[in-house]
């Protein structure tokens, strides 16, 4: 029987071998896939994903199981990263438009890595995402993936602060509501 | 549902903050509200879920041949460390403790050396402000550069003390806290004084601190200390 993630976590905190090598394999492609989406940099994503995963080592007694899953505390540390990296290195994230793209072409099975089927809430969210205005969905994806603040999207986007912070929180609250059906 | 101004401002709040993306004092009234409200929290934790589900929406890609093995061979093996008691209760701070560290703190910046006696007065003040661990950390310029210290106090409040050497003392700094999860937490109270130093309370525990940076005006100028953990710092001092 496959161990759990928190398992995985729990021995990687102590540098055990066998862990750490199973907590890289199983979650290598999702911390990588995230870093490449939003830098759009191979290099960079690599250098971004490594990071994650050493960060991950050397903080895991700071996870707390209430506070979310391991993989949601992963990808965090990875997202992160990356928009760190995106800011710190004036490297140029990827556009919203073109994240959505990916988004969307990965819960079609158009990208060869992602074989597993994913979850319903995943595809449930895929598909409500899908179904948001277009400006919310701006928004949102400026916000989630790419670390802009609402100031920073209004003035990107020439917006009021409070147009875009409504946006934000329209967006999610749909989405919110969409897993509380589903549920 | 608890009501009030806080518990709005809050609700209106939950999204941006549980995708990491509110800045500085209005985060940090936020946190210390989430601290006594439950049902604020519970909101948080719910957009929280939902933020990390996002993020499991990308795409999954393969990285590069040798990947895996890079990132082990920096993993290290080690035994399980000692850390002090989460059972420990933390009275709530006063003043005279926050006096008493930031002295120590001052003490530190002259004489840090790690000696025994300085320890014992760590000890001491560890002691009387119910802390639980100093850390100290290099600052180091884009270069590497050993431009400063920085000193974490681990209690209630959590404090830091940053001292920054002459020639990278730069009008304008701002300071920043990075948290193990990699979120980015402003300090809009930092300003250095004559001396190069600055110290004050933060908003989240100093176990909770990874990184402590400060950022010059031009673009990729950043000092960073990189906190160790406790238990892996040569001043690092266990309270009572």
């Amino acid at each position: 029987m496959a161990l759990s993630d928190e398992t995985l976590l729990a021995g990687l905190a102590t540098g055990d071998p066998e862990s750490a090598a199973a907590f890289v394999r199983r979650f290598q492609t999702r911390v990588y896939g995230l870093a490449l989406t939003i830098l759009h940099d191979p290099a960079a994503a690599e250098d971004v994903a490594q990071e994650a995963f050493l960060r991950a080592w050397r903080h895991a007694d700071s996870y707390d199981a209430r506070r979310g899953r391991v993989p949601g505390w992963l990808l965090s540390i990875a997202r992160n990263l990356a928009i760190d990296r995106a800011r710190l290195k004036s490297a140029e994230p990827l556009a919203p438009d073109e994240v959505l793209v990916r988004l969307q072409a990965a819960g079609q099975g158009n990208d060869p890595a992602d074989a597993e089927p994913a979850p319903d809430d995943r595809e449930r969210l895929r598909g409500a995402i899908g179904e948001l205005p277009d400006d919310q969905r701006r928004a949102l994806v400026l916000a989630a993936y790419l670390g802009r603040t609402a100031l920073e999207i209004s003035e990107l986007d020439d917006l009021p602060l409070g147009t875009v912070k409504t946006r934000i929180r329209a967006a999610m609250g749909k989405l919110r509501a969409e897993l509380e059906v589903g549920a | 549902m608890s009501t009030g101004p806080v518990c709005e401002e809050t609700r209106a709040l939950a999204p941006e903050l549980a995708l990491g993306i509110v800045d500085g004092q209005e985060r940090s009234r936020v946190l210390r509200h989430l601290a006594t409200c439950p049902d604020c929290r519970r909101l948080v934790d719910d957009y929280t879920e939902l933020a990390d589900e996002l993020l499991e929406l990308a795409p999954m890609h393969e990285p590069p041949l040798g990947f895996e093995s890079r990132v082990l061979e920096q993993i290290e093996p080690r035994s399980p460390r000692h850390r002090p008691s989460r059972a420990r209760r933390l009275v709530p701070a006063f003043a005279a403790a926050g006096v008493a560290v930031a002295a120590t703190f001052a003490a530190m910046t002259v004489t840090y050396s790690g000696d025994h006696e300085l320890a014992q007065s760590y000890r001491a003040t560890l002691a009387q402000a119910n802390g639980e661990a100093f850390e100290a950390a290099q600052l180091s310029a884009p270069g590497g550069k050993d431009s400063g210290t920085v000193f974490a106090y681990a209690g209630a409040p959590s404090w830091i003390l940053v001292t920054v050497d002459a020639p990278a003392r730069e009008p304008g700094l701002r300071g920043e806290l990075v948290t193990t999860d990699g979120v980015r937490v402003p300090l809009p109270d930092f300003k250095l004084d004559s001396t190069g130093s600055w110290g004050g309370a933060i908003p989240i525990s100093a176990e909770r601190v990874s990184e402590v940076r400060l950022l010059g005006k031009a673009r990729g100028q950043v000092f960073e200390a990189h906190l160790p953990k406790p238990g892996q710092n040569p001043l690092y001092v266990e309270g009572r």
